[in-house]
């Protein structure tokens, strides 16, 4: 204890100043009085030893104590204002006074005999003390005077139930120690295995023990401010974690942390609603309004969140230990069970829960715990989690199925490698589901630019004319408003370029999103980029690969194999290319193989067009490795592989030779896999959400634009093996399954048979997309009033609230952060304009660890409740204005035919903008890592 | 199951139409910054029309070795269905058997005849790179083919007065990229700064050095920032 002793801070105490003259007057009449009202508190312990303690000393200690304070208070405010130059502080002669009579000492041995009144002397004490230790620039806590009672005080508070002001007061003043140790964790060992060394009676005397922690353990849990400042003050003590592994290690092993935190999130899951009360036929998901709207679901997630941070902040010990405690505690035996209930209602709660946790779980820690819960074949009786979520994707169910298409909205937005395998790649990686003669062009990059005419090909007819109407309308328009000169086309494409490219082509904020093709090539551009950006992060790119490296193992009889070479070359009627295989050594059959497939079939085919006084020869003889070389002069490409006995020359223009090109992929199958076409399953996912588009006409709305919006995520990946069945017409498939473009068509062929093209169709289009554009503004201007009501309560709460200073302690805390992207994106988003629902879905996320934020819900509520959402009311008003009989089911089938058609023709410009964006991000994109 | 994708008349959007060709460009403007990733030619769009290009030549072999030649590139409305090659005309007078000596423009179609969507500008570039790089090519093509017939005979006759004038063009061709143009977007060099600056100065002369083998395959002024280049 010596080094406590020589700290500077106490000689500054101890010496009696000569230079205050300034304040002298002051401070001598504050000092005064306070010694006069020690005297009396003085008196009033004196006397208690005698007698039992009465009602009217301990008021008249309060009453004392309270003068003391405030004086104490004024002292330490002038002392504060003053800054020595010398970098001492001024002095402080009340204080000095209190460390130097072991005031607090004598307070608290009073405090043990008060009896009955003991609470409210200990109020009293934790009060003074909070207020020490927030107020002064001294460090007070290197004083034993202050030190020893704090800590006797903080002993004497263990394993007791106190009244809520008490409790109040003691989390406060715990939340102000961490930020002290924070800024000091020299002193974190004065509060560390205090036991022993200040000698103090506690429950197990010989044990470790940090008092601060376990004192804020019982408040962990509890609602409101106090339990957000319980949370705040552990989570300095988990980031003090990691600068002292001490506290680590005490953490980890002998506090009872992990357990409390995940029993008590198992509690508050269990409190949750089996099933969610929904009001707007299009709800999909719970938004951080809906949190906030329902009490126990703010519990659990605030529960949540503090695990977020904790796993984020804390010392490696105690991460694994909750991300071990969690998994085994809440995932398997709790989660789990909810998610695989049988009943539809709390499905659809459970799947909604597990959509919100997959959205709020920042960590990667805590993502990777959830993933594996996602894809754990062991612990659920041989069922995969989710393996029963794809199930759900075509439940009869509407509402399920939606919450279920959200759900896997979240997990594609996750970007994990992992899952996407599971999901979709896996079933793709062979690329087993395109005949061997395709497989080459899974990689070309420049096809994607054609797909295009063949998606908007695939619009409804019916939509065809009404966009040709509205476009001529337009162009009437504009040509009345710039009456000036017609638009030339150098104009139309600078105006393009220059003005709207980056706003969505929007100059006034009023104009709908609806079918602005521009609109949709910047989100695409947008998404694609940040989409790219995660998985370039990926262990692997995706793009097709041969098979032939993974199976340079697999021998195969000589002449089989050429036989199979001469038959595929065959396939592109090269006659003019003369092959000698050199084919004696075994060794190098696989290597025949290899080098075939450095045969470029863009040079093949060019070959083919062309005039045909280029050449194509083996040279057996040949034996270097040569490399190809656009510049050169010569003309020939030469192509080789190491060690192969073939050597391919080719006449070619020097300048049609590209640098890449030579790399390029050209497949031979030589398996088994030949005849197992026809039968390739592309996995349960893809499976069901095709089967899902099928019943495109005869969804609702809300399921198309979920439905429509996970396939164009699905899309956004940048792995061609993912767009050779989405993106890429020109590639036929041989899955089970019907191809993506032939679900298309029969939907287009269903739409043109059911909604012809007359006078009558094209007015329920123009019903139909009136509807949606209103629907659009409705979503945006509930938005703006929620977000406007959010900012005013925020405003008021940064004024009202101390607490604000104390989480800003916390900078490195920040939940909700991946969602905040998220919020932005979807604010950008056109097709998601549609699917929002009417609650500012993501607005307030990141303020929703704010209490106040509950304020302002009020409103929104009532606006979400207001809000005339429900198909049923929209339809009613479309058969009004028709004029038509509102019960007819053939007029029903009508319009929602139109609004399919309506949304099948926007998702067909989405898919269509992503792959025109797809073919400028992914080009060349497969040779940037050789 | 292949499918024909030729129904572009079915496409009535006129701003469609405009995004596919916009689209291209951005194609062919990412294959040529690939494709040349060694330096020599270097594009960028004009800043009022992505359907002029600039362009630069550092010409690093042939007669004209050392030369450098700013050229512009007029693409059509309908890129790439137009039937002929894009125009390209250089800015400055080189004398070449396939430059028209009047228009400076150069001349194709021995290589390019016609144009469709199969074709694409980074081979154009490469005929264009490939014709500047190699007279002997040149001078023996047929003889329609042929712009500027006057220096493909001297060229064939008297190789010391050609080389003495092509050593004339090569000075000149380097002072005039010093000279500023109007165009926001254009390759254009301040000497002084070039000059004045040791630092620049020594760069320049590393980079020379090192440029012409060992650029990074993702060099390139245009896709990084595509957005500001088409701005």
């Amino acid at each position: 204890m010596s080094w406590l002793r020589s700290s500077p801070l106490r000689q500054s105490f101890s010496r009696r100043t000569q230079d205050i003259s300034n304040t002298g007057t002051d401070s001598k009449a504050v000092s005064d009085s306070f010694c006069k009202h020690w005297q009396q508190v003085s008196d009033i312990i004196n006397r208690s030893e005698n007698r039992q303690t009465q009602h009217d000393d301990v008021l008249a200690v309060v009453n004392h104590l309270d003068h003391m304070t405030t004086l104490l208070l004024v002292e330490l405010h002038n002392c504060n204002k003053i800054a020595l130059p010398n970098g001492q502080h001024p002095p402080a002669p009340c204080l000095e006074f209190m460390l130097s009579e072991n005031l607090l000492d004598s307070l608290y041995e009073w405090s043990l005999s008060t009896g009955r009144y003991s609470n409210a002397v200990r109020l009293e004490q934790l009060k003074l003390y909070e207020l020490l230790v927030s107020h002064s620039r001294h460090q007070l806590l290197v004083h034993e005077p202050f030190l020893r009672p704090l800590l006797k005080l903080l002993a004497s508070c263990q394993n007791e139930i106190f009244p809520h002001d008490v409790g109040k007061r003691l989390v406060i003043l715990l939340n102000q120690l961490c930020v002290v140790l924070m800024q000091n964790v020299h002193l974190l060992d004065l509060f560390f295995c205090s036991t022993q060394q200040h000698g103090l009676q506690m429950n197990g005397a010989n044990q470790t023990n940090f008092i601060i922690f376990s004192l804020l353990i019982p408040y962990v849990h509890s609602d409101g401010s106090i339990g957000h400042q319980a949370r705040d003050a552990l989570l300095l003590c988990m980031s003090l974690s990691q600068k002292n592994s001490n506290i680590g290690t005490y953490i980890a092993n002998h506090s009872s942390m992990s357990p409390v935190l995940v029993t008590g999130l198992c509690g508050l899951y269990s409190s949750l609603p089996n099933s969610i009360e929904v009001h707007s036929i299009d709800w999909f998901r719970i938004t951080a309004d809906d949190v906030n709207d329902m009490p126990e679901l703010t519990l659990f997630m605030n529960s949540l969140e503090f695990c977020n941070a904790v796993v984020q902040v804390a010392h490696l010990l105690i991460r694994d230990q909750l991300l071990d405690f969690l998994y085994q505690g809440f995932l398997v035996p709790v989660l789990g069970p909810a998610v695989l209930q049988t009943n539809v209602e709390s499905q659809i709660a459970s799947m909604a829960y597990l959509d919100l946790i997959l959205r709020s779980v920042t960590e990667p820690g805590l993502l990777k715990i959830m993933i594996k819960f996602l894809l754990d074949n062991e612990k659920f009786d041989g069922e995969r989690i989710l393996d029963v979520l794809i199930e759900r994707i075509n439940s009869p169910d509407s509402r399920l199925c939606m919450v279920t298409l959200t759900l896997f909205d979240t997990i594609l937005g996750l970007h994990n490698e992992q899952l996407m395998t599971e999901l979709i790649l896996k079933y793709l990686i062979g690329a087993r589901h395109i005949p061997i003669a395709q497989k080459h062009k899974i990689n070309k990059i420049q096809a994607y630019a054609k797909t295009v005419d063949y998606l908007l090909d695939l619009a409804p007819e019916v939509m065809k004319n009404s966009n040709m109407i509205l476009a001529e309308h337009k162009s009437l328009d504009y040509q009345q408003s710039s009456s000036a000169s017609l638009p030339t086309h150098t104009n139309i494409v600078s105006r393009t370029i220059g003005a709207n490219w980056n706003h969505y082509g929007l100059h006034n904020t009023g104009e709908s999103l609806y079918s602005n093709y521009h609109a949709y090539l910047y989100d695409a551009h947008q998404k694609i980029k940040r989409t790219k950006y995660s998985c370039d992060q990926w262990t692997d790119n995706y793009f097709y690969k041969s098979p032939h490296k993974q199976r340079q193992n697999a021998k195969m009889p000589n002449e089989q194999l050429v036989q199979i070479v001469r038959n595929f070359l065959s396939e592109f009627n090269l006659d003019t290319i003369t092959t000698t295989l050199m084919s004696d050594e075994p060794s190098n059959i696989n290597n025949i193989s290899n080098s075939s497939k450095q045969l470029d079939m863009d040079s093949l085919q060019s070959i083919g067009e062309s005039s045909g006084y280029e050449s194509m020869k083996y040279r057996p003889d040949e034996d270097e490795e040569h490399q190809i070389n656009s510049g050169n002069d010569s003309g020939n490409q030469i192509s080789t592989n190491i060690n192969s006995n073939i050597t391919i020359v080719k006449n070619i223009e020097p300048w049609r030779i590209s640098r890449f090109k030579d790399s390029q992929l050209f497949d031979l199958e030589i398996t088994e896999d030949i005849f197992t076409q026809g039968t390739v399953s592309l996995g349960p996912f893809l499976t069901s959400i095709w089967s899902k588009l099928q019943t495109f006409t005869s969804n609702s709305l809300y399921v198309n634009l979920h439905l429509t919006g996970l396939i164009s995520h699905i899309a956004l990946y940048p792995l061609p093996l993912v767009h050779s069945i989405l993106l890429r017409p020109d590639i036929p498939t041989t899955s089970d399954i019907p191809s993506f473009y032939q679900v298309l068509k029969i939907l287009k062929q269903q739409i043109d048979a059911e909604l012809p093209m007359t006078e009558d169709s094209l007015e329920l289009i123009d019903i139909g997309r009136t509807f949606l554009i209103d629907r659009e503004f409705k979503l945006i201007n509930a938005r703006k009033i929620a977000l406007e009501a959010l900012k005013a309560s925020n405003a008021s709460q940064l004024s009202t609230s101390q607490t604000n200073t104390q989480t800003s302690q916390l900078q490195t805390y920040d939940p909700f952060k991946r969602q905040d992207d998220k919020r932005k994106s979807s604010s950008n988003s056109i097709m998601s304009i549609f699917r929002r629902t009417s609650t500012t879905t993501a607005s307030s996320n990141s303020n929703n660890n704010n209490a106040g934020v509950i304020g302002a819900n009020q409103g929104i509520a009532s606006l979400r409740d207001h809000q005339p959402n429900s198909l049923e009311l929209q339809t009613s008003s479309i058969n009004d204005s028709t004029g038509l009989g509102a019960n007819s089911y053939i007029n029903e089938r009508h319009r929602d035919l139109a609004i399919a058609a309506i949304i099948l023709d926007e998702f067909l410009k989405e898919l269509s903008s992503i792959s025109q964006e797809m073919s400028i991000v992914l080009l060349n994109e497969n040779f940037k890592n050789i | 199951m292949p499918i024909d994708a030729n129904s572009s008349d079915e496409i009535i959007d006129e701003v469609l139409c405009t995004t596919k060709t916009e689209y291209r460009i951005l194609l062919e403007l990412k294959l040529i910054s690939t494709e040349f990733n060694t330096g020599s030619i270097y594009i960028i769009p004009s800043k009022s029309n992505s359907l002029l290009w600039n362009g630069i030549y550092f010409i690093r072999s042939g007669p004209y070795k050392d030369a450098i030649l700013r050229f512009k590139i007029q693409l059509e409305t309908n890129y790439p269905n137009q039937k002929t090659p894009p125009e390209l005309k250089l800015e400055f007078p080189i004398e070449h058997p396939l430059i028209s000596p009047d228009t400076q423009i150069f001349d194709s179609s021995h290589a390019f005849p016609t144009w469709n969507e199969s074709e694409h500008l980074y081979s154009f570039l490469k005929y264009f790179k490939y014709a500047m790089e190699n007279f002997d090519f040149c001078v023996n093509l047929p003889i329609e083919k042929i712009i500027n017939i006057e220096i493909a005979e001297l060229y064939k006759k008297d190789q010391k007065e050609f080389k003495e004038k092509a050593k004339e063009m090569i000075v000149k061709s380097v002072n005039q990229i010093f000279i500023p143009t109007g165009d926001e977007n254009i390759f254009s060099y301040d000497r002084n700064s070039i000059e004045e600056d040791e630092e620049i100065h020594q760069s320049i002369l590393e980079n020379m050095k090192t440029v012409a083998d060992n650029l990074p395959e993702s060099f390139s002024f245009l896709f990084d920032n595509r957005n500001r280049s088409l701005h």
